[in-house]
């Protein structure tokens, strides 16, 4: 066994491991635990076939940046419009239009999702997996290229294992307590979280060399989370200033 | 499936600012690392347009509101 390598595999498939856990516990909370576990459980069910028909050629076999670019696409697609209605919500512009008949066809559709909150959910399965296997995917290659390069396999197999290890007692740590967040605010966290990463993964996969690696997922999170907050303050004092012109202008009437 | 590829024909049809935006942003990123620009910076780039897509797409929402 080589120290070297079984902190580096179990540094490296960590980081992995807790993105994909990201993804499944966010779709597990706002969709429901049945469209979570199928998708890990199907992507965990395809990682392991690959691995067990290719083997160690999986690494000349696989283009990762494909991969990347579709997934980044879906996460990005799905993540921003989430995150867009969610600071729509937040600022108050989805309100303003209540008799509008399209913002009652959402309200329907809305009322139609949370009644059925615990069936399967095809969104919830697709990002899921897609999630899932990429980081899966991702950890496999860690895993050959740290364990070929240092001729030791079981050193980076056993440093992967611990990572996964404690990042599922993590994962079940955390669940419950995100179960207490609102609704809103967790779609509001989900939309930030899914479009970082397909930030990420798009950039990845086009050819960006991200500024230490997936430490830039935090300043892209930050990023997002400034536009969001920074409108939906401009939003705040938009219509504090218009109630006040508003009572404003009714005194001026009352006056005559 | 049906689900996701209504997803995003939704966003599309929805809101076309922030659909095309973010592909157009994808694709401008894409032809930048293409013509050599500094892959590093590349990321910010992506990250920038994306980000004013975002901005827009609500500029344009408060302005339909107003």
């Amino acid at each position: 066994m080589n120290d070297y390598v079984i902190t580096a595999s179990f540094l490296g498939t960590a980081v992995e491991f807790i993105e994909a856990l990201t993804i499944v516990l966010a779709v597990w909370t706002v969709k429901g635990w049945k469209s979570a576990v199928s998708g890990m459980a199907l992507a965990v069910i395809v990682l392991t076939a690959l691995v067990a028909i290719f083997g160690v050629s999986l690494v000349n076999l696989v283009n990762v940046m494909a991969f990347q670019i579709i997934v980044g696409i879906l996460m990005l697609m799905f993540g921003i419009r989430w995150l867009r209605k969610a600071i729509l919500r937040y600022s108050g512009l989805k309100a303003l239009h209540l008799e509008d008949e399209a913002y009652n066809e959402e309200l329907a559709r809305q009322r139609k999702q949370m009644n059925g909150k615990k069936d399967f959910d095809i969104f919830g399965f697709t990002t899921v997996f897609n999630g899932v296997f990429l980081e899966g995917l991702e950890s496999i290659f860690i895993v050959l290229t740290f364990g070929l390069a240092a001729h030791s396999l079981s050193s980076a197999v056993t440093g992967s294992i611990i990572g996964l290890v404690i990042v599922v007692l993590l994962g079940v740590l955390l669940r419950k307590p995100l179960t207490l967040i609102p609704e809103n605010t967790m779609k509001f966290v989900v939309g930030v979280m899914l479009s970082s990463f397909g930030i990420f993964w798009v950039g990845e996969g086009v050819g960006v060399k991200w500024w230490h690696a997936d430490i830039s997922i935090l300043i892209i999170i930050v990023a997002l989370l400034v536009i969001a907050f920074g409108f939906i303050s401009f939003m705040s004092v938009h219509k504090k200033n218009k109630v006040a012109q508003q009572s404003l202008s009714k005194t001026a009437g009352g006056g005559r | 499936m049906k689900a996701v590829f209504g997803t995003i024909i939704g966003l599309i049809f929805d809101d076309w600012i922030l659909a095309i935006g973010t592909l157009l942003s994808i694709v401008i990123t894409a032809f930048a690392i293409q013509a050599n620009f500094n892959p590093e910076y590349s990321g910010w780039l992506l990250l920038a347009l994306i980000s004013l897509s975002l901005l827009l797409s609500l500029i344009n929402q408060f302005n339909k509101k107003k």
